[in-house]
């Protein structure tokens, strides 16, 4: 009786397992053979982080394309690439963008992918920080925050490690497509509340190594708490962060006096204001 | 000559005053506090500061503001004060007068004609995107180096320093979180006022402003 329970489970195992290889067009013995590989996220490769990140960031270009203003994105540029220098993954293909959005908010994708809306960068007031939002995102990237993310997703799935599937996948698959979906929700949806918080505690260091004021990432969190919280332009970063008021305690409360020698550090305001206003 | 002074003091400040008074924002203390004359912790006290005090604020210095109040011009730390948010929009004239200027890539101050509108990004933009390769490609073009980070950094003379990451502090001070959410200005509880009495349902209220993206 009870091999014959074995051998059904096993041909119903076999059906349902040869059904859903069919639905999602997958080879069951490569399966296997993913399977068998770590299952961590340390499995995707760079080139595929990359491609991944490559995919999600053009989805949100879709939706907000870049400001139309050569001298405001090199500048961006220029400033993420000397904070992507003080991280432990600087030859990544770091690409920044200014989003020609009113919307007050700041993304990252997988491989070195970072955004800041012009609403942001209207409300700031020096270079560092538009640095600090620009090291909050960097965070996002090296900590792998949105893989991480994904995977979890994923978890929840009856494909248990789709990162590892997909790493075998042709790009143009559906699996693939499911993974840019499930990145792309990240957006919308937001990364968990931890995530958020120890890419502030992430950041705040990168700014301080760059050489700027570190203090200028709580008076970012600071100036957002005082934004009208009915104003429409802040609703999407709501929905997807903590509060501003709750990061700027938790940043503090990490910072203690930890980073009170480097608080005399840069602030940048008239060259940022030069190069915001156009006048760089 | 001591109105002599006076009248020379007087002029100076008149012309440094214009470049103050852009910097300063309302601002209010959350709980009791002590103002300080230096931006340091063993600076010498001004005065005591009551919770909900109303102050000017000007710079920033490390994690210290200038600030300008009734008993006294001084120091506060950082996480003693907030920013009351404006009425809705009152603020913001500003912002748009900078966008519109990222936008054209030219400053045209408050004598600016009209403004580019507004463009929102909410998660039904992002759900109902199409992925636009023409965007990743200028986005490549767009690209920077490690080098030109250098010399920006040496330009702004900014040093890089080795410093570990941080370790988080635990549970964040529900109390202050609390304190620092129910202070509220006058401004702010007159502002929410009006707003409640001009909630208006049904018929008689305007229809909301329509999207104006694109150019």
């Amino acid at each position: 009786m009870r091999k014959l329970t074995r051998t059904l489970a096993l041909a119903f195992g076999l059906l349902l397992g040869s059904g859903l290889a069919q639905a999602f067009n997958l080879d069951l013995g490569k399966l296997v053979d993913i399977a068998k590989q770590a299952s961590n996220m340390g499995e995707i490769d760079e080139e595929r982080e990359r491609s991944l990140g490559a995919d999600m960031a053009a989805q949100l270009l879709g939706a907000a394309p870049l400001l139309d203003n050569p001298g405001l994105q090199k500048y961006v540029n220029d400033l993420g690439q000397w904070l992507a220098l003080q991280t432990d993954r600087p030859g990544l293909q770091w690409r920044f963008g200014v989003l020609d959005t009113n919307d007050i908010n700041a993304f990252a994708a997988p491989g070195g992918y970072v955004f800041v809306t012009a609403g942001l960068i209207g409300r700031l007031q020096s270079e560092a920080e538009l640095a600090a939002v620009v090291a909050h995102e960097i965070g996002h990237v090296v900590r792998k925050h949105h893989l991480v993310a994904i995977q979890d997703q994923a978890g929840s799935n009856i494909m248990t490690n789709l990162m590892s599937i997909a790493a075998d996948q042709d790009e143009n698959s559906a699996e693939w497509n499911m993974l840019i979906d499930a990145g792309s929700d990240l957006y919308t949806k937001g990364l968990s509340r931890d995530d958020e918080l120890d890419a502030d505690l992430v950041g705040v260091v990168i700014l301080a190594r760059a050489g700027y004021d570190p203090y200028a990432l709580a008076s970012v969190l600071q100036r957002l708490g005082g934004v009208n919280p009915s104003d429409s332009t802040l609703a999407l970063m709501t929905k997807t962060h903590p509060a501003p008021d709750e990061r700027l305690l938790v940043l503090l409360a990490a910072m203690g006096d930890q980073l009170d020698s480097y608080a005399a550090q840069p602030q940048l305001e008239a060259r940022f204001r030069k190069q915001v206003a156009g006048e760089g | 000559m001591r109105n002599g002074f006076r009248i020379l003091a007087w002029l100076s400040l008149a012309l440094v005053t214009p470049l103050l008074l852009a910097d300063a924002r309302p601002g209010l203390t959350v709980h009791e506090t002590v103002l300080r004359s230096d931006p340091a912790g063993n600076a010498s006290e001004v005065a005591t500061l009551p919770a909900e005090t109303e102050l000017s604020v000007f710079e920033r210095l490390g994690g210290w503001y200038r600030v300008q109040a009734d008993a006294g011009a001084g120091w506060l730390r950082l996480a003693s004060l907030r920013f009351p948010s404006p009425e809705l929009g009152a603020a913001d004239s500003g912002v748009d007068l900078l966008l519109n200027s990222m936008r054209t890539g030219t400053y045209a101050g408050s004598s600016s004609g009209t403004t580019t509108g507004v463009r929102g990004l909410d998660a039904s933009d992002i759900d109902n995107a199409s992925a636009s390769e023409e965007q990743l490609e200028k986005l490549e073009t767009l690209a920077s180096s490690a080098d030109a980070g250098r010399a920006l950094a040496a330009t702004g003379k900014l040093e890089p320093v080795d410093i570990a990451f941080l370790e988080p502090a635990g549970q964040v001070d529900e109390a202050l979180l609390k304190q620092t959410r129910s202070v509220r200005s006058q401004a702010e509880i007159e502002a929410a006022e009006k707003a409640e009495e001009e909630t208006c349902y049904g018929d008689g209220c305007d229809p909301d402003i329509p999207f104006m993206g694109g150019d």
